[in-house]
Order: C-alpha cells, then sequence, then structure tokens
C-alpha cells in the first residue's frame, strides 16, 4: 500500500472554455471563407465588385420595368429615357411565345393537358421509389394520348396504331408455339411493320366512309346550320371590337401625350379592357375561319355524289390518255419532270416533237384531276366523320410547345433505338457490330444542323414520290437519329462498367442471350448509364432551338422571327431572348439537378 | 455385359434447322438477316432518289462547284470575289470554320480552367460565383447566347458616327480599338522589310527557353540545385526580341484604325458576328470545360495532396508537382471532346450569318445551285473528317498516357 502525497488532485471536469473571440462566427466565417490569404482577399473584393456593378445594371432594369403596353414606342414613352425593361413584350405574346401564332387558341388545353399529363405517365419512370409501378401501365398508352391530343383527329386513328402493339402479343405467342423466340420476334415486328404501313391507313379509310355516310346528313344539317348563324355572330362580334377599340383609343392616345408615369397608370388600368379586346380580335379571327372552312366542307359534301359518280370516267380518261403516250415521254411522272425534260429538249436537241409534250400534260393534267377528286373524297369523308378532336397540322405547332414535344418525343423514341446500338456495338456478330459502330461515329461526327438540313431539303429525295412527310415528322425522326446515338454511347459506357462476372454468370444460369440481356445486364448497365442519358435530354433539349435554323417556330425562332420582324416590337431584344434564356435554365437546371438527386439515390443502396 | 465405346462424338450431320436452332449457326443466320435488310433498306432510299431524280429530271453531280458562285463574303482569310467558283467560297468557309473554333477553344480552354480551378478554391463568394457561371451557360441553350452577344454586339454598341466631331460620344479604347455596331476595329500589324527577323530570333528564343527549362530540370535531378526558371525565361523570351526589333530600326509597325468618311479606313474590322459567336462558343464550352477541370482535379484521391504536404512542399508546388500532372491524365480526353463540340457548334454561324462552311457551301450555295444532296453531303464529310481526326488524336493521346499498371 504506497501512499501518494499529492497536493491537488481534480476531481471533476473544467468546463471547456468558449473558443477565443475570432474563432467563432461571422468574423470567423468571413476570415476563412473569404479573407484566408493576401490573393484570397484580392479576389473576394473582386468578386464583390462585379457582383456590385452586375446588380446595380440590371437591378434598375427590372424595377423599371413595363409590364403593361402595346408596342415598344409606348414603352419608351413610359420610360421617358430611364433604364428599364420592357417585358409588355412578354405579356404581349406570352401565347405566341408558348403556343406559336398559328395553333388555334381554342385547342390550348390540349398541348397543357398533354404535358400535365406527361408528368404523370413520367411519375413512375423517374421517381420509381415512390410511385406504384402500376402506373406504369398509363405510360405505355401515353403516347398514343399525346398524339391525339396535340395533333387531334378521329378518336380511332391512336386506337388503330394501338391495336397493332397489342395484337403483336397473341402473333408472338402463337409463333413462339412452334418456332424459336427469334422468329415470333420477327413476325411480330414484320407485323407491326405491315399494319402501320397498310392496315391502319386502309382500316381508316373504311371507317371514315362508314361513319362519314351514317353521319352525312345530320353533319351537313348541321354545317348548314352554322354557316347561316356564323355571320350574325361575326357582326356582333366587329361590333364588340369596334366598340372595345374605341373605348381605350382616346384614353391611351391622351396619355401617350403625356408619357411617363400616366401612361404606365392609364396602360394598367385598361389592362382587362385591352385583355378583352385581344380576346374579342382572336374570337373574330376564329369565327372567320371557322365560316370560311365550314362552307368549304359543306360545299364539298353538297358536290361529293357529283365527284363519285365522275371518278370512273376520269379515270378511264386518264388510262387510256397515259396509254396512247408516245415512248419519248412515257417516262415523265410530273409537271416537274415534264418541264425539265422540255428544257433539256430544247438545250441538247433530243427531237421530240411538240405534240408529244403536249399529248404528256394532257395525261398528266388528267391523273392530276383523278388524284384531286380521289383525295377530296377521302377528306370529305374523314371531316364528315370524324368523332374526336380538331385536327392540327404540325405546321401550327409552334413556340416552347414545339421545343417540348420535340425534347419528349425524340428522347423517348431515342432510348430504345439507343439501348438496342449499344448492344448491337457490344454484340460478337461482326456484321451487326461494324453497322452499329458505323452509325454512331457517323451520327456523332457531324453537328445537329447538317441533319436538319437533310431532314428540311434532302430527305424528300429518300422517300417514295407520293410519301410526304411533313418537316416536323422529318426533324423528329433526324433528332431521334442524332439522340440515339450519343444514348447508345452512354448505355455502351454502362455496359462496359459491368464486371465481366455479370455476363459470365448469366450463361452459366443457362439463360439465352435475350433473357440473360433483359434480366441480368440491362437493369444493371442503365442504372449505371441513367445521369448519362439524363445529361444526353438536357443536351438534346437544348439542341431542339437549332430548329428555328431551319426555319421553323420553336420558342428562339417566335422571338427572331414574328416578335424581331414585327413593326411593335422590333428592338426589344434583352427582354424576348432573356426570357428565352430563362425558361430553358429552368427546365434544364431542373433536370440536371433531378440527375444528381438520382445518382445520390443509387449510391446509397449500392453501398 | 459389354459396353461399346466410340472414340469420337457422334458426327452430327447439318441440317437446315440448325441454321435457326444451334447457336453456332444461328449468329450467321442473324448476320445475314441483318446484312439483306440493310441492303433492301438501301436499295429501297436508292430506288426513290433515282425515282425522284428522273421525275424532277435532275441528277447527281458536283460540277456545279466550278461555276462562279455570285455571291459576296463578308469575312475572308484568302482572296475570294464572287466571279470565283463555288469550291472557292466553301473553301472560304472552311477556313472561316476553323478560325472561329481555333480561336473559341483557346478561349474556352482558358476560361474553363480558371473557372474550374476557382470553383475549388477555398474561397466561398468566388466558388459560388463561378459556380453560377456554370451553371448559368451550362442550361441555356448555345444559340441563345450566340443571338444575345450578337445583339449586344449589333445594337448595344455605339455606331460609327459617334466617334465624328470634336467632342464625340464615343472615343476608342488606348486610342487604337474602336467598338462600333459593324463590329470591332483593331489594329493591324504591318511588316516592313526585316521584320524577319525579328520573327526569326523570337522563335529562336521560344526553343532557347525551352532547352533552359530542360538545362534546369536535368540539373535539379542530377545535383538536387534548382536553378531559378520564373524570370530567366521571361528573360530570354523578350530581350533579345526586343533588342532585335530596336537595332532593326522598328521594322513591325501598326496601322491603326482611323474614321475618315462615314467608316473606319485601316486596320482590321471583326465583325459583331464573328465575335458573337466567338464569345458565345467560348463562354459555353468554357463552362463546359470547368466542369470537367473541378472533375479531374477531384478524381485525384486527397491522400496525394496530404503525401505531398507530409513531404514538406508548399501549396503551390504540390498543385504543379503532385496534382496537375495526375490531374491532365483525367482533364485532356473529356476536353479534346469539348473542342470537338465546339466545332460542331460552330456550324451555328448561320444563324448569326457568319460566313462559316455551313453559311457558304450549306447556305447560299446550296440556295443558288439547288443541290441539295451534294452540298448536305460535301458538308457532313467535312464535319466527319475533322471529328475522326479529333478522335485520332485522342486515341493515340490515350494510349500515350495510360496508366501503365501491369
Amino acid at each position: 500500500m504506497s501512499q501518494h502525497s499529492t497536493a491537488f488532485v481534480r476531481r471533476d471536469f473544467v468546463d471547456s472554455a468558449p473558443p477565443p473571440p475570432g474563432e467563432t462566427g461571422l468574423v470567423h466565417w468571413l476570415r476563412v471563407n473569404l479573407f484566408a490569404t493576401i490573393p484570397s482577399s484580392i479576389l473576394t473584393i473582386a468578386a464583390i465588385a462585379a457582383v456590385y456593378f452586375l446588380i446595380v445594371g440590371v437591378f434598375p432594369w427590372f424595377y423599371n420595368g413595363v409590364w403593361q403596353a402595346d408596342s415598344l414606342a409606348q414603352c419608351q414613352a413610359i420610360l421617358e429615357g430611364k433604364t428599364g425593361g420592357c417585358f409588355a413584350v412578354l405579356t404581349e405574346r406570352w401565347k405566341q411565345l408558348m403556343f406559336g401564332f398559328a395553333y388555334p387558341e381554342s385547342a390550348y388545353w390540349r398541348p397543357v393537358v398533354a404535358f400535365v399529363l406527361l408528368g404523370v405517365a413520367l411519375a413512375p419512370v423517374l421517381f420509381s421509389n415512390s410511385v406504384p409501378r402500376k402506373m406504369l401501365g398509363f405510360t405505355a398508352v401515353y403516347p398514343f394520348i399525346m398524339v391525339w391530343l396535340l395533333w387531334g383527329g378521329a378518336f380511332w386513328l391512336p386506337l388503330l396504331i394501338l391495336a397493332g402493339f397489342v395484337l403483336m402479343v397473341p402473333i408472338y405467342r402463337v409463333v413462339l408455339n412452334r418456332f424459336t423466340d427469334a422468329v415470333a420476334l420477327l413476325s411480330a415486328a414484320a407485323f407491326l411493320v405491315l399494319w402501320l404501313g397498310w392496315g391502319v391507313s386502309i382500316a381508316n379509310d373504311s371507317i371514315n366512309r362508314i361513319v362519314g355516310a351514317m353521319r352525312m346528313d345530320a353533319q351537313v344539317a348541321a354545317l348548314q346550320q352554322e354557316v347561316d348563324l356564323l355571320p350574325g355572330r361575326i357582326a356582333a362580334l366587329e361590333q364588340e371590337v369596334e366598340t372595345l377599340e374605341d373605348a381605350i383609343a382616346d384614353p391611351i392616345a391622351e396619355a401617350e401625350a403625356v408619357g411617363g408615369e400616366t401612361l404606365r397608370a392609364v396602360l394598367s388600368d385598361l389592362a382587362p379592357e385591352r385583355e378583352a379586346l385581344r380576346d374579342r380580335r382572336r374570337d373574330l379571327a376564329e369565327a372567320n375561319s371557322a365560316l370560311s372552312d365550314n362552307t368549304t366542307l359543306l360545299n364539298r359534301a353538297n358536290e361529293l355524289p357529283v365527284i363519285e359518280e365522275s371518278l370512273p370516267v376520269l379515270r378511264a380518261a386518264a388510262a387510256s390518255l397515259r396509254a396512247a403516250l408516245p415512248d419519248t415521254v412515257r417516262r415523265v411522272k410530273s409537271p416537274e419532270g415534264l418541264e425539265g425534260l422540255r428544257n433539256r429538249n430544247a438545250d441538247e436537241g433530243l427531237g421530240i416533237p411538240m405534240s408529244d409534250f403536249r399529248a404528256a400534260e394532257a395525261a398528266l393534267g388528267a391523273e392530276a384531276a383523278v388524284q384531286t377528286a380521289e383525295l377530296s373524297i377521302e377528306r370529305t369523308y374523314a371531316d364528315i366523320a370524324r368523332i374526336g378532336l380538331e385536327p392540327v397540322s404540325s405546321r401550327q405547332f409552334g413556340g416552347f410547345m414545339l421545343n417540348m414535344i420535340l425534347g419528349t418525343v425524340c428522347v423517348s423514341l431515342s432510348l430504345p433505338i439507343g439501348i438496342l446500338l449499344a448492344l448491337g456495338r457490344q454484340s460478337s456478330m461482326p456484321i451487326v457490330k461494324w453497322l452499329c459502330v458505323m452509325f454512331i461515329e457517323f451520327v456523332r461526327g457531324v453537328p445537329l444542323i447538317t441533319l436538319l438540313f437533310v431532314a428540311n431539303v434532302v430527305l424528300a429525295y429518300f422517300l417514295p414520290p407520293e410519301v410526304t412527310f411533313d418537316l416536323i415528322l422529318r426533324v423528329i425522326i433526324m433528332i431521334t437519329m442524332f439522340a440515339s446515338a450519343y444514348i447508345a454511347e452512354v448505355v455502351r459506357g454502362g455496359l462496359a462498367a459491368l464486371p465481366r462476372g455479370q455476363y459470365e454468370a448469366a450463361d452459366s444460369l443457362g439463360l439465352d442471350y435475350a433473357q440473360s440481356i433483359q434480366l441480368i445486364i440491362l437493369p444493371q448497365a442503365l442504372k449505371i448509364s441513367i445521369p448519362g442519358i439524363v445529361n444526353v435530354a438536357v443536351g438534346l433539349f437544348k439542341d431542339t432551338t437549332l430548329v428555328s435554323v431551319i426555319s421553323m417556330f420553336d420558342l428562339v425562332g417566335m422571338i427572331r422571327g414574328p416578335i424581331f420582324g414585327s413593326l411593335e416590337w422590333n428592338g426589344v431584344y434583352w427582354e424576348a431572348l432573356g426570357f428565352a434564356a430563362f425558361v430553358f435554365f429552368i427546365v434544364c437546371y431542373s433536370i440536371s439537378q433531378y440527375s444528381q438527386w438520382l445518382e445520390r439515390q443509387l449510391q446509397t443502396d449500392r453501398r | 455385359m459389354t459396353t461399346t465405346t466410340t472414340d469420337a462424338p457422334p458426327q452430327r450431320s447439318f441440317r437446315l434447322s440448325m441454321l435457326i436452332y444451334d447457336t453456332r449457326y444461328r449468329s450467321y443466320t442473324f448476320q445475314f438477316i441483318a446484312m439483306i435488310l440493310v441492303f433492301l433498306f438501301f436499295a429501297y432510299l436508292i430506288n426513290n432518289l433515282i425515282q425522284n431524280l428522273a421525275a424532277r429530271d435532275q441528277n447527281i453531280s458536283f460540277d456545279f462547284l466550278g461555276d462562279p458562285a455570285g455571291y459576296d463574303i463578308n469575312q475572308m482569310l484568302i482572296p475570294y470575289d464572287n466571279q470565283m467558283s463555288h469550291l472557292r467560297a466553301a473553301f472560304v468557309g472552311v477556313l472561316n470554320t476553323l478560325l472561329v473554333a481555333f480561336l473559341g477553344c483557346i478561349t474556352a480552354t482558358v476560361l474553363g480552367v480558371i473557372a474550374g480551378v476557382l470553383r475549388l478554391s477555398n474561397n466561398w463568394l468566388v466558388g459560388k460565383l463561378m459556380a453560377a457561371y456554370v451553371e448559368m451557360f451550362r442550361n441555356v441553350p448555345v444559340l441563345i447566347w450566340i443571338l444575345i452577344i450578337f445583339n449586344i454586339m449589333a445594337f448595344a454598341m455605339p455606331q460609327v458616327r459617334a466617334f465624328r466631331g470634336e467632342n464625340p460620344e464615343s472615343s476608342m479604347l488606348f486610342g487604337a480599338i474602336a467598338f462600333t455596331n459593324r463590329g470591332v476595329y483593331v489594329p493591324k500589324p504591318i511588316w516592313e522589310s526585316g521584320s524577319l527577323i525579328v520573327v526569326l530570333v523570337f522563335l529562336a528564343s521560344i526553343v532557347g527557353a525551352i532547352w533552359y527549362r530542360r538545362h534546369a530540370t536535368k540539373v535539379l535531378y542530377d545535383t538536387g540545385r534548382m536553378l531559378p526558371r520564373g524570370w530567366p525565361t521571361l528573360a530570354i523570351l523578350v530581350v533579345p526580341t526586343l533588342l532585335v526589333y530596336f537595332v532593326m530600326g522598328r521594322p513591325i509597325g501598326l496601322e491603326v484604325p482611323e474614321l475618315r468618311g462615314f467608316n473606319f479606313q485601316g486596320g482590321i474590322q471583326v465583325r459583331g458576328s464573328l465575335i458573337a459567336l466567338w464569345l458565345a462558343l467560348s463562354v459555353y464550352t468554357g463552362a463546359f470545360i470547368a466542369e470537367n477541370v473541378r472533375a479531374g482535379i477531384q478524381a485525384i484521391s486527397r491522400g496525394q495532396t496530404e503525401a505531398a504536404y507530409s513531404l514538406g512542399l508548399r501549396p503551390n508546388r504540390t498543385m504543379s508537382l503532385i496534382i496537375l500532372p495526375q490531374a491532365l491524365r483525367v482533364i485532356i480526353p473529356p476536353v479534346i471532346s469539348q473542342y470537338l463540340n465546339l466545332t460542331k457548334n460552330s456550324s451555328l454561324a448561320i444563324a448569326v450569318g457568319y460566313m462559316d462552311i455551313t453559311g457558304t457551301l450549306g447556305g447560299i450555295t446550296l440556295n443558288q445551285s439547288g443541290r441539295a444532296i451534294e452540298c448536305v453531303l460535301m458538308l457532313m464529310l467535312f464535319y466527319l473528317t475533322i471529328s475522326l481526326t479529333i478522335s485520332a488524336v485522342l486515341n493515340v493521346y490515350n494510349n500515350a498516357v495510360q496508366l501503365k499498371e501491369r
């Protein structure tokens, strides 16, 4: 037992002292994060100066901004030389910026509903943890709903197309009972191609004929009634527009003479009236076009029996003229071809007599008459039979809606194609592999603009003469090609990142190629490549603005074309372009934030 | 009981059904079918093409390239006038594309490296500012940036007449550079006799500087003695050149743009379209390069920095000797593919009327000659050549710097 003789033993802990001043709070934070070293301090001061000048420059521009005006001149009158943005262009042209200038206003709800439903359809894909998987069924049928909503038309057309996809399943099953899966898959795909190529249009035409014949009398009566009523409505609308114009013209003119804040106050006081005037003008335009459309359709419906009767006669005439053509001009199938041949005849002296040209002209004329008659009958039946939404042609699409359509449609189409290309590039079959490599490297090696040129001016040469794709469809084809090559590279990265053992394990379980890809490889590879795919999607969405170069009116195209070109807004550059930048920033930034969130999600469950 | 054994497995004769059922042969069947389908597809396309051409009485021919172009190009690096051929116009366009791509790559790299490094700095404000720059430019289409900068150049810059008069509203920067709505006028170097010698001396001093640095490294490795690097390099670069320049009697002069009549005369006019394209592509691609640089530096494990510190290296030497050499291996491949993207994006020149290859061959030549297929084909081949060349360079580089682990 040893005795310690210590003077003092501390039996309890000392309370921790507060950190010295300068090591806590704002001062410490400032010293560590902003003024740690001399270079850092210089940078901080430079950064503060930059931010200050930015704010000083931009703040009055927003603060004095004019949100209610009819033209740039009014904006300038309100501002009286002060710095300020003329944001009135956005309020005034809001609908055009969003939907383009040709999309019928009465149908604006359709793209809105389509994009709301798009969110619903994407939810089970994007948030697979929190949204029930059953929703994927809706995702599968959504494309048909979207196409129907956007383009309109009779309700049976999307159903017919959907039927083709649904019918693939029994065909696959039936063939699988007798042959292997590959044969079954090929025959199902062949059926789909045949169905989409011919079946749908034949079925659609017959339905149109039947329904059209049934509804003919009722529709003609209804049309007649509308055509009778519309002029009265138009007159009333014209009256209303005139009253409104008179009501607001004088106060605005007076205020314009004064300018400044008076004008601003008057314009915002009159905002409801100006809005009403815009609406009435729109109603008037729509009533006018409805009148002309309905009158045309009514006339066509009334002429229908006559045309139907004359069709066989026309056909016989065209056939006999064509048969009687001399060999020299028999090859010519179009007026342009005839014109070319005529030029060559003059230049190179082919020695074709004028009479041959006249005969060819007559034959072409008769054939054109037959075509016109057939088309007119078909269209009349289709118009009379249509139960569904008013059709909107793709030429009428525009504004930010067009960017959204191109972005979503092309990304979703390019995903499966990209995956197939990536699998093909990894394949052990040399021919398949090299076909995929060539496609991918070619597409990745050229700018999107050249592909859009192809869509605009070249693709028509490679399609059969009687097929006329509209521009938007051609653009969708080319952008999809473009995107699928990039997605293929991302997916290839995912495939390459999988350990070799996964492939071997799948083989050793006795899974065949399709099974191992479907059950083992793709689920893992896609999971790895999701961030990359989202990046491609963002890039593609930004690239949809390039269509403005081939004179399509997307958001940027609307700004560059109709808005910069208009009398009222010529000279409003910052506000419009800044708005476009802002819109794209919001969408792209949220997508990339989502991608980062997803990356974190995936990371946690791998650890 | 006897068992019969055979030496070889039973020989199975080849049956036609094995083409479908036997995995050994099935791939041949597939490839055969794929090839047939591709051939059919192309045959279909070409058949359509022939029919369409016949119907319009056209043909495929590149003869139009020899015809006089008949249009002017507002910016050219080689002599050109509207009587020269379409081919020459296309070549002017090619040079313009390469010019803007070259300028863009340099500025994008500078911007990207600065932003990428600063984003990782300990300075909170600077880091946030750089993050804002990167996000702002990465998430907005480059076409919008091109248009915005083009409109700044065209409408926010003073008019030429603002420079005129006794008390002009605008004045030239350093008395030599004029920013106008017609573009930027910069001084043009005048090469007089004897300037060749100055240039040669400058080139020789570059070689000398490189040699000196190598020598310094060698001395360091051999003896451990550290020679100064910074100021001798600068001295070798500057002093002899300046000496020769003054000895030769200042042979290189500057032609400063001057306001004469309604416009500036002399100097070089850099058009607003070129500046818009150049700046927009630089800041846009710079944002992407900044991300690559950041990712590359972050890819180097923290342990490397700590190891360097424990060896007693100072922070800047740690960066230049330890981190950067390793990070560059990660950074350079994606940066090169950003250069490729920049070159491809330079085709957006057509939106602001800069006459690059897309503007000449794919724009005016296409519209004037109506030879869509030929023009677009040549356009694609041009870009394809460039990107395949850059890819090849990238592959060579990757093979060269690959870590040789085993």
